[in-house]
């Protein structure tokens, strides 16, 4: 089966001062679709930088990411933001919903930016429903319990029918069986959609459900 | 809009102080241009609604209009051109002393100002500045100027006001048994080429203006309230909405992060300050027109649709000028702000 994303001797290097500090060093991997994969590793060991460097947001200081084919790092400022608001789903530690849009709307806003406004209210409401959240979808961020939010989150990140979702510890806010319930809510999606997701976490105890785990 | 309007409907209370604000800074701004054009119009409105773009006056360095002492051979020797007679004088009406501003036209000229109430004055007759209806003044009325009874058969329809004084306007015949100068030769032609004697000299109406007692001291002063007020207007927007965008800065990362582009983003900013100003200047148009009712007749105090459009776009303009801070740390956020932090 094709791959959904190449990642091939991937270095990245910081200049600070006289000193270079590596923090990744010719990392590679390759992710197919129907995949939940963890970066497990701790504090400061780099698995961050590789998240963002995979979702276009910093540049590798050598090596290729190859999204569906396409080497991301080679693509314009515009172009990679394209890129993440058409085949890219985040979710970011804390959820880091817009917090003055109900649930309902922090779903909107990802159709009103891929210009899909009439089909996308139904979409939303079918992945509210699905993720068991018709009842909140007028609320605020604030209203939510922190399990909740995440769950908006996923249903944000899933919005805009993405191959690939990146999930920056998506249970850092979260006690142990909450943070279970999500990721595995994350796996099940990924596997039902045929998707790919990576998901970066320290937290041992959030990968058995993993079907491969990069140790940092 | 979705995102602008979205934010402003959740943080209403912050959004209503905004408008708070630009209300009070617009009721200012309209109420000290107000009263600057009231004082305008109450110190120089003959200069201002008399159709005379060129002066020929005596040569000085101050043009000072009552200053300026042209002869019966002055005037005969400039070409074309009207004489106007002008002293500022004391009267009496009804056994009260009365200060005025007594100008002297040729009645045939178009500089004479119109009146509906009569056509034609005979000698010893004027037509007065209706602000002297303030003064119980009315038609038919009569008053003791130079041992004469003079009678006003009219008031004229435009302001004519000079130097705080309000005018009453006569024929040259009159003038004539008065006194043989005259203070200016008048025309309506800008830049006209006239070619006058060595001891006078030619200016325009911007001049004379400038030289009404007082004129330039009040409108000044109050001018440089106005400007003043339109910098603090944009500074304190300026900051409003940098402090509320640095609050954002985290939320901005996130919203790039997941594809949001900038443009976007500055549209949204953009909308809200646009929407916030207007709303916020309607209210203070509509405060200041309250402000008028209740404002005492004597306070000079006169706006128009025009200067109330003017300044409204600058304030306009202002809260523009206020956001370009905020749209330098939009652009220039990193949407790596969303990755390893939680806030």
């Amino acid at each position: 089966m094709k791959n959904i994303l190449e990642l091939e001797n991937i270095n990245k290097k910081y200049e600070q001062g006289s000193e270079t500090i590596t923090v990744l060093d010719d990392v590679s991997m390759s992710v197919k679709p129907g995949e939940f994969g963890a970066i497990l590793g701790p504090s400061g060991s780099g698995k961050s930088t590789l998240l963002s460097i995979i979702g276009a947001l910093t540049n590798p200081t050598a090596g290729e990411v190859r999204l569906n084919g396409r080497n991301v790092h080679y693509l314009s400022k515009k172009e990679q933001t394209n890129l993440r608001l058409e085949e890219i789903g985040f979710i970011f530690q804390g959820a880091n919903l817009v917090p003055f849009l109900t649930v309902e709307e922090q779903l909107q806003l990802i159709g009103k930016l891929i210009h899909q406004k009439n089909q996308i209210t139904k979409y939303a409401e079918d992945l509210l429903a699905h993720l068991g959240l018709t009842d909140r979808s007028s609320h605020y961020p604030e209203q939510l319990s922190g399990g909740e939010q995440q769950r908006v989150a996923i249903a944000r990140a899933l919005m805009n029918q993405p191959n690939l979702i990146l999930a920056d510890e998506p249970t850092a806010s979260l006690d142990r069986d909450r943070g279970k319930s999500v990721v595995n809510l994350l796996a099940n999606e990924t596997r039902k959609r045929n998707i790919a997701a990576i998901m970066v976490t320290h937290d041992e105890a959030m990968i058995e459900n993993c079907d491969w785990v990069y140790q940092m | 809009m979705f995102l602008a309007w979205k934010e402003m409907r959740y943080a209403k209370l912050r959004y209503v102080l905004i408008i708070g604000i630009i209300t009070l800074i617009t009721a200012l701004v309209l109420s000290i241009s107000g009263l600057a054009n009231g004082l305008a119009v109450d110190n120089a409105s003959a200069i201002k609604n008399m159709p005379t773009e060129t002066y020929v006056v005596e040569a000085d360095d101050k043009h000072q209009l009552e200053r300026s002492q042209l002869t019966e051979a002055d005037v005969e020797a400039i070409q074309g051109g009207s004489p106007l007679g002008m002293q500022m004088v004391e009267i009496t009406h009804n056994g009260e002393p009365l200060n005025i501003s007594l100008f002297a036209f040729d009645q045939s000229s178009k500089f004479m100002p119109a009146s509906n109430d009569v056509a034609h004055l005979e000698p010893y007759e004027v037509l007065a500045d209706p602000s002297l209806k303030q003064q119980g003044l009315t038609i038919g009325d009569s008053f003791r100027y130079n041992d004469t009874t003079w009678t006003v058969k009219g008031f004229t329809d435009e302001r004519y006001s000079y130097g705080h004084t309000p005018a009453l306007i006569t024929g040259l015949n009159t003038w004539h048994s008065l006194t043989d100068t005259y203070q200016a030769v008048l025309f309506s032609e800008k830049d006209t080429a006239i070619d006058p004697p060595s001891s006078l000299d030619v200016v325009q109406k911007g001049d004379i203006l400038s030289n009404v007692p007082g004129y330039s001291a009040e409108q000044g002063s109050l001018t440089m309230m106005v400007t003043f007020l339109l910098i603090i207007a944009a500074i304190v927007l300026a900051t409003f909405f940098y402090v509320m965008t640095l609050q954002k800065l985290h939320q901005y990362g996130v919203l790039k992060a997941i594809g949001t582009k900038v443009r976007i983003l500055l549209g949204a900013l953009f909308a809200q300050i646009s929407l916030l100003s207007v709303l916020g200047i309607a209210a203070g148009v509509a405060l200041t027109y309250g402000l008028t009712v209740v404002i005492p007749g004597g306070v000079p105090f006169e706006l128009s649709v025009g200067m109330i459009l003017f300044n409204s776009g600058l304030i306009l303009i202002m809260a523009w000028i206020g956001s370009l801070l905020s749209f330098r740390s939009i652009v220039s956020v990193d949407p790596l702000e969303a990755i390893g932090s939680v806030k």
